[in-house]
């Protein structure tokens, strides 16, 4: 009798609380997106930070009644291939509108089956310049390094008149694409590039590429590479005696790159987006939310992939769940208030996001010119 | 030249690094004939102590080396266990194949969970402090390891040909069956293979913390290469030591005159060449010596003829 009374009584809570939720999520829309990052393997640090990202993100979409975001995630372990059966299995069992994804490789591979399957892409981490213009079902959330190497190559030369550089580059779609256009730009600044050399994907020494550009004596060193791959460089640069000023992109503000380099990070300078907790009370929020869930600071990237959830949930609410109606309204937003700053798009679908010069002071970005 | 040098003794420390894991990977298979895949994530895993360890109890010498007696027992009870408990109970090849492939992933993903997917790095001013040689610029770390890597191949050198037990070891790895003949506990010696290979590991793992950083998966590559290394002593842990030594400095080299991209390709090319001529070696002296052995009434045959 005793125990049949404990059962009713489970039930009937049970009961209730479904009730309460059913009731709960009465009048708020639904959406379903998908997730394709590295959640595993050597860059697995990187896609945990995302989806503590995106997570923060769908809470606060529920949570002010906008939508309720359903999320789910594929792990691409940094290889296209998996990245495209991920896409392929958000769409045909979750039905998914929106994939978020990152990675140039990773875009450059799901862009045309993203067209042949009528679902947007959200690109929130790949900056490779091939992204740019790909096709109607991709938008670009980040910062394209084309923009960010000219700008780099022009304050090399012709503010701090450093005439020969050295590259160092990851040996993939994104580091060449990223390093070619570099080398252009710094040529055309009037600059010389007396070597370029490249390093396999997760590689972690990079003393014989790095002793080739000591030999070659350049006065910079400009390294395009991976997480942690560009803490590793910066160690090893100057372990092995490179006394070359040393310049990077957004990925060396990443913490792990900054725990890599260790001691050896100040001095290194660059192009990157800024982000400033204290700039807006959306960043605040966020970074106080994901120090909290992550256990260390948001990288630019985490900050970006929760701007990108955001305004992908909000143009569920407003549009529905049509690709296309989605991609609309993301790229007609005008100054968004994302926690990166003001969010615009161009016509094309990508971000419009002021670049800043950085230098590593105490092992901290210090930005130049906020 | 200046460059050569540098290469050279890049290379000749890189190798020493990826030695040690690779004497301690060989050690296992070379006496159980067990393809430990796990070798790589459970010298990870091991790690992981003695960094918690360490940051628990400071980074003087008694958080240390109590960080290191951690990450060594660690190593050594994981190692045994997964002998004893999984491999032994396959008793086949490709079932271990199977099983320590799945066991990696498995220990890779609950260092995931436990430890978090964040590069964790143990900082010791004094081991990255620079030591410049002539041109040569290296790291107390470097140094230490190079050295390390000499005393421990020096030392199973001696111990395999010199002690007793050494030798109830080595009989194990040519011919456990004799071994088991003559008097060897060779199930015992398996054991000690793991413990042993299992310590080297998790010595190669506390390296990795304090050089470029511990992450969960970065166990694949300490594999990898301890495996290639492994596959080119074929049967010798000199050979091994010496092929771990060549391994860095071709890798190195091959950057001197030649671009880094290709450098992996240069040196597989080279190991896979020296294995088919080698292969190749073996054969045509095989093929020497057997008419020699041929069975008497065939050399009856001859002589009557």
């Amino acid at each position: 009798m005793n125990r049949r009374l404990w059962m009713t009584a489970l039930l009937t809570s049970f009961s209730m609380l479904v009730a309460g939720t059913a009731v709960g999520q009465q009048g708020l829309k639904t959406g379903k997106v998908g997730v394709i990052v590295q959640l595993s393997g050597v860059s697995g640090d990187f896609g945990v930070g995302v989806q503590h990202a995106v997570e923060i993100a769908k809470q606060e979409l529920a949570d002010n009644k906008i939508i309720d975001l359903q999320v789910f995630y594929e792990d691409h372990q940094q290889q296209a291939q998996l990245a495209l059966v991920g896409f392929e299995k958000l769409v045909d069992r979750n039905d998914v509108s929106v994939v978020i994804a990152n990675a140039s490789p990773v875009i450059l591979a799901l862009a045309p089956v993203a067209e042949e399957r009528k679902r947007l892409v959200y690109n929130f981490a790949g900056v490779s310049p091939k992204l740019r213009s790909l096709n109607r079902w991709v938008i670009n959330g980040a910062a394209l390094s084309d923009r960010d190497g000219s700008e780099l190559a022009q304050y090399m030369v012709k503010k701090l008149g450093l005439k020969t550089a050295a590259v160092l580059h990851v040996d993939d779609q994104f580091g060449t694409s990223v390093a070619e256009y570099f080398q252009n730009a710094y040529k055309a600044a009037g600059g010389k590039i007396v070597d370029v050399e490249s390093n396999p994907v997760g590689a972690l020494d990079l003393r014989t590429q790095l002793l080739k550009i000591k030999a070659a004596n350049p006065e910079a060193l400009v390294i395009l590479n991976n997480i942690p791959e560009e803490g590793y460089s910066v160690a090893q640069a100057r372990e092995i005696g490179i006394t070359a000023k040393i310049f990077s992109n957004t990925f060396m503000m990443d913490p792990q790159n900054v725990k890599a380099a260790g001691a050896a990070i100040n001095g290194v300078r660059g192009m990157s987006l800024q982000f400033d907790p204290e700039r807006s009370p959306i960043a605040k929020e966020f970074a106080t939310k994901f120090a909290k869930k992550a256990g260390r600071p948001p990288a630019i990237t985490d900050v970006l992939a929760y701007d990108g959830a955001r305004l992908i949930g909000e143009a569920m609410q407003k549009v529905g769940n049509d690709p296309r109606a989605v991609r609309d309204y993301i790229v007609k937003v005008k100054d968004w208030p994302g926690a990166i700053g003001k969010i615009n798009f161009d016509a094309e679908g990508n971000i419009l996001l002021d670049m800043s010069q950085y230098e590593f002071v105490n092992g901290k970005p210090v930005f130049t010119n906020p | 030249m200046n460059l050569f040098l540098e290469l050279l003794v890049a290379g000749g420390v890189a190798g020493a690094k990826v030695g040690v894991a690779a004497l301690g990977f060989a050690l296992i298979f070379y006496t159980t004939r067990e393809m430990h895949f796990a070798f790589g994530a459970v010298s990870v895993a091991a790690a992981y102590p003695c960094y918690w360890v360490v940051k628990a109890l400071g980074d003087g010498p008694l958080g240390t080396a109590l960080g290191v007696v951690a990450a060594l027992i660690a190593a050594v009870l994981i190692s045994i266990a997964l002998h004893k408990y999984v491999y032994l109970r396959l008793r086949s090849v490709l079932p271990v194949v199977m099983a320590s492939l799945g066991v990696s992933l498995i220990v890779e993903n609950v260092i995931q969970i436990v430890a978090g997917p964040d590069i964790q790095v143990l900082s010791y001013p004094a081991l990255l402090h620079i030591v410049e040689i002539g041109p040569v610029r290296l790291r107390v770390l470097e140094i230490g390891v190079f050295i390390g890597f000499v005393i421990v191949a020096v030392a199973i050198d001696v111990f395999l040909n010199r002690t007793r037990l050494g030798q109830g070891l080595g009989a194990t790895m040519d011919d456990p069956e004799m071994a088991e003949l003559v008097g060897v506990r060779t199930s015992r010696m398996r054991m000690g293979a793991y413990a042993a290979g299992a310590a080297l590991g998790a010595i190669s793992g506390i390296v990795m913390l304090v050089d470029t950083g511990l992450k969960p998966a970065i166990g694949f590559t300490l594999l990898l290469y301890a495996l290639i290394i492994t596959i080119m002593g074929r049967g010798s842990l000199r050979s091994v030591a010496i092929w771990s030594l060549l391994f860095g400095v071709i890798r190195s080299l091959w950057s001197w005159q030649f671009s880094p991209d290709l450098q992996e390709l240069a040196v597989f090319a080279l190991m896979v060449s020296y294995l088919i001529a080698r292969d190749s070696w073996d054969r045509y002296q095989f093929n020497r010596i057997r008419p020699i052995s041929r069975p008497a009434s065939t050399v009856g045959a001859d002589a009557r003829a």
